[in-house]
């Protein structure tokens, strides 16, 4: 318990530090729970995600950086990898390819870029996999970017 | 960039232990250590509880673990490292429970870190270099070699080592056994040339220890006799020390046996 908080007091201030490095990523701690943190991560250009702002939420458990943190999108998002209703993320660096190396920074980082480079043979999205994987890209790229529009994007006017 | 920010940046310049932290705890590295293959530097307990949890998911025994860096393979965490030697955890335990040291081992261990010259006036040194008797191969050598090499290195696998160690005092036996007559030199110079040239192949792999270890060949050479009767005369010297010493401690010293001089007919029985 003692290891984890004084790990993630060391992540918390790495963050504050790289806040100006990283303008895709913003991550923030619950102010009364330091196992809870949420992130705003921007979709990353050239994908249908481009322009979107999607909430991750982080639940830390007692014995990280042993066991990875579990992740998910708190904005709807039509993504292969992601699961539409729970936002559960399938990621292997979140099961069984984790490594204590990695940091809730870098976490989201590897979020990003399962974003832009998603896996359609295990998806937990079938409907989004199974246009990726019959081919029809333009189909994909429209359902994904009508959902960034309509959850992930402020709303004007 | 906010006044906050930079308070920050410049609080965090201070840190210096932040500067190369543990990449798992993020903190500053306590009980240095480095995984064998990719030289990753972790703090012991660490890389440690990281080998327990993957361990944990595996049926079988694990063998090696992926460095959580750089995902190389790794057999060992080398740590307690001192300038001089290190020491070995190996991810699969039995590596070490399948080797354990015997006994003669540990005892020999002992007598390495005992304090040195222990036994010189028990063998004739000098009269072993004057006699030239380092010309008669010794076929205990090997043998004795080999345990010793195994206690000093805590690993079963020492034949390149001892392998490498007898062709280097073969080649110099040779060297002395064909030099002309009149190249003769004295007995101090062959003597400090064997242990120059064994000490330079034995370092190594020997590393701290290496003057010790050469001496303790030498002595072994000198001694003429085979390792069960080596090993007993350490046993008389420097175990009857000990229990001299806790005689002392305990206040009861009135058993404190000096070795026997019976040693000296093997010596003539050598040769």
């Amino acid at each position: 318990m003692q290891q984890s908080r004084a790990r993630l007091f060391k992540e918390y201030k790495e963050v504050q530090r790289e806040k100006v490095a990283d303008p895709d990523i913003q991550l923030v701690c619950d102010d009364t729970n330091i196992f809870k943190w949420t992130a705003l991560i921007k979709g990353p250009s050239e994908t249908p995600y481009e322009g979107g702002v999607f909430q991750l939420a982080f639940a830390v458990p007692e014995p990280y950086p042993l066991q990875p943190p579990q992740v998910r999108f708190l904005t709807k998002i039509f993504h292969p990898n992601v699961h539409f209703k729970t936002g559960e993320i399938c990621l292997d660096i979140l099961k069984n390819a984790w490594s204590p190396a990695w940091t809730l920074q870098s976490v989201c980082r590897a979020i990003i870029a399962l974003m832009a480079h998603p896996e359609p043979d295990s998806p937990l999205n079938c409907d989004s996999g199974n246009l990726l994987r019959s081919g029809d890209v333009r189909g994909f790229n429209s359902m994904a970017r009508m959902y960034t529009r309509l959850a992930a994007m402020p709303k004007k006017g | 960039m906010s006044a906050k920010e930079i308070a920050g940046e410049s609080k965090s310049v201070d840190d210096g232990s932040d500067r190369d932290p543990c990449p798992i705890c993020l903190g500053p590295i306590l009980q240095e250590s480095y995984l064998d293959t990719c030289f990753h530097k972790f703090c012991f307990n660490c890389i440690k509880q990281w080998i327990k949890v993957v361990s944990s998911k595996v049926s079988k025994e694990l063998s090696s673990v992926k460095c959580p860096l750089c995902k190389t393979d790794n057999i060992s965490i080398i740590h307690n490292y001192d300038g001089h030697s290190f020491d070995r955890h190996y991810i699969n335990r039995n590596i070490t429970d399948g080797f354990v040291l015997t006994k003669e081992q540990r005892y020999r261990l002992l007598c390495y870190y005992a304090e040195s010259g222990l036994l010189a006036d028990v063998f004739d040194v000098p009269r072993f270099w004057k006699m030239q008797k380092c010309l008669q191969p010794n076929r205990l050598l090997e043998t004795w070699l080999r345990r010793e090499l195994q206690a000093l290195m805590q690993e079963e696998d020492v034949d390149i080592v001892l392998h490498h160690l007898v062709g280097v005092m073969d080649s110099f036996r040779k060297r002395i056994e064909w030099r002309p007559k009149k190249e003769a030199r004295t007995a101090e110079t062959d003597q400090e040339q064997f242990k120059a040239v064994v000490a330079e192949a034995a370092r190594p792999f020997i590393m701290a220890r290496t003057d010790r270890f050469v001496d303790e060949i030498e002595l072994f050479l000198a001694s003429g006799l085979n390792i069960e009767a080596y090993d007993a005369i350490y046993k008389q010297r420097l175990g009857s020390r000990e229990m001299g010493a806790a005689n002392v401690a305990r206040g009861e010293d009135n058993e404190r046996t000096i070795v026997t001089p019976y040693l000296f007919l093997f010596e003539e029985d050598s040769d």
